[in-house]
């Protein structure tokens, strides 16, 4: 018996530490996938053509890609995180299911922000290209140095967005280690929901929750959902059997 | 395939190609050999990354931006002017073309070649001798508050003695191509709400006016539906 009392916040603090320590290979991948990102958006996210007495025709390029990509990065690795071989690693530590939980969730949200900010920053990167490659293109960056909050707002935002990814890696995760077959299941609900009438019929629900107005709203609505999804990962995995 | 399609394809196979080069390894490891390099990798990223966002908010103007009420006065101070006849109190950034023509028939008539005339509105001012001049004048056009004005060629203008015609018409290149960058794509949600944070293009053409100077001697006709607006300005 050790006559060392060690609290839950400080095994927590530990595991986040750790996990930062060895995954930094993550980060790794997610340059890369950044960087891929960067190169599909050359070729331009959008177009519009605009009719009058003269045509306006309009490419439209941003780090939409980037992110998109980011978020399935950000799914994946929260996917890995509840593999068997990777909760080992927990339990180097004195630790619990709570403690793994809660250190895997404050993870995801570190590398949620990591992530939101690099995404953010590599549009600025791709603008840099884009302005090699283009001197006449438009930086619509919200006006002036007035884009410097915008820019806030996005890095924000797109954190948000990825810890939610995050979160529903994790939940997809967790499911799966409660029953393979939700291996099948998942991607067969995912895929379902996605081609049949339902995605129309949850559009309003969606607009509701990701286009929200106020960024104060969208916090919590976003942050409500990730701890949802953590707190279902965590009541699932509770009833695992003991490794 | 349109766009969606395409990022839906290109994200699963991000998604494989993630689960490929990080899936087997759980703890994402490099030997050790490597952690430096890939240390090294990672901040190399980093300045780049940084050195963007510099260059890009200290270096590149971006255009020139302005909100669309700028934009609104300034094109009503041009009509204005030019419905005043005042041509010399008139930017010269405003002035896309200026044509002058000798002509020494009594009539003429105004033929307009154009796909739209909704926007182009007509100021014509009696003269002295036999010199028609024509003005062609464009307001201030935008996209997304960014001036593309100077980006559009003047019209064309000619003159047909034989069947006593004036015309005007778009310019042979009436296409305008422009690249729009944004940066931070999702913070629009918070500056334009709901289903405006998806991309959208605020374009505000600005009015066409063709200004004529033309000789009192000459009868001078058009039609008046090839027009928005018609002024006859006081020699």
């Amino acid at each position: 018996m050790s006559l060392n009392e060690i609290s839950t916040g400080d095994v927590i603090k530990k595991q986040i530490i750790y996990k930062m320590r060895t995954y930094k290979g993550a980060f790794t991948t997610l340059m890369f996938v950044q960087l891929l990102g960067i190169l599909f958006s050359l070729g331009g996210t959008g177009s519009f053509s605009m009719g009058g007495i003269y045509t306006v025709a309009g490419t439209q390029y941003s780090s939409m890609t980037v992110i998109i990509f980011t978020g399935i990065w950000a799914f994946v690795t929260a996917v890995l995180l509840t593999t068997k071989e990777d909760r080992k690693h927990d339990f180097v530590f004195v630790t619990n299911r709570l403690t793994s939980n809660v250190s895997n969730a404050v993870f995801l949200g570190i590398i949620s922000v990591i992530s939101g900010i690099t995404a953010i920053l590599s549009g600025f990167l791709l603008a840099v290209i884009l302005i090699l490659i283009n001197s006449e293109i438009i930086l619509h960056l919200g006006g002036g140095m007035y884009g410097v909050s915008t820019a806030a707002a996005g890095i924000f935002s797109t954190s948000l967005y990825i810890l939610m990814a995050a979160a529903l890696g994790y939940l997809a995760g967790s499911a799966v280690q409660l029953h393979p077959v939700m291996k099948v299941v998942i991607p067969a609900a995912f895929f379902g929901f996605l081609f049949s009438g339902w995605v129309v019929e949850a559009g309003p629900l969606f607009a509701m929750v990701f286009l929200e107005e106020s960024i104060w709203l969208f916090l919590v609505k976003m942050l409500g959902l990730a701890a949802l999804c953590f707190g279902l990962s965590a009541w699932m995995t509770d009833r695992l059997e003991v490794m | 395939m349109g766009a969606t399609n395409l990022i839906i394809v290109l994200g699963l196979i991000i998604l494989a190609g993630v689960f490929l080069m990080i899936g087997k390894s759980q703890t994402f490891g490099v030997r050790p050999g490597m952690r430096r390099v890939r240390n090294f990798v990672l901040a190399g990223y980093g300045a780049v990354l940084a050195a963007s966002v510099l260059i890009v908010f200290l270096f590149h103007s971006g255009g020139e931006f302005h909100p669309d009420d700028y934009y609104e006065a300034e094109n009503e101070a041009l009509l204005d002017r030019v419905s005043a006849g005042n041509l010399n109190q008139i930017d010269e950034k405003f002035l896309r073309g200026h044509y002058t023509f000798t002509y020494v028939g009594n009539e003429l008539d105004l033929e307009m070649l154009m796909n739209s005339h909704g926007n182009v509105s007509l100021v014509t001012e009696p003269a002295d001798g036999n010199n028609i001049e024509l003005y062609h004048f464009s307001g201030s056009s935008h996209i997304n508050g960014y001036d593309i004005t100077d980006r559009f060629e003047p019209f064309r203008a000619g003159l047909n003695e034989l069947e006593e015609q004036l015309w005007v018409s778009i310019p042979e290149d009436d296409r305008i191509s422009v690249s729009i960058f944004e940066a931070v794509f999702p913070a629009r949600q918070f500056a334009d709400g709901g289903v405006s944070a998806t991309f959208y293009s605020d374009y505000k053409q600005g009015p066409h006016i063709i200004y004529l100077k033309i000789p009192e001697n000459i009868s001078f006709s058009y039609e008046t539906y090839d027009f928005f607006d018609v002024t006859e300005v006081e020699g």
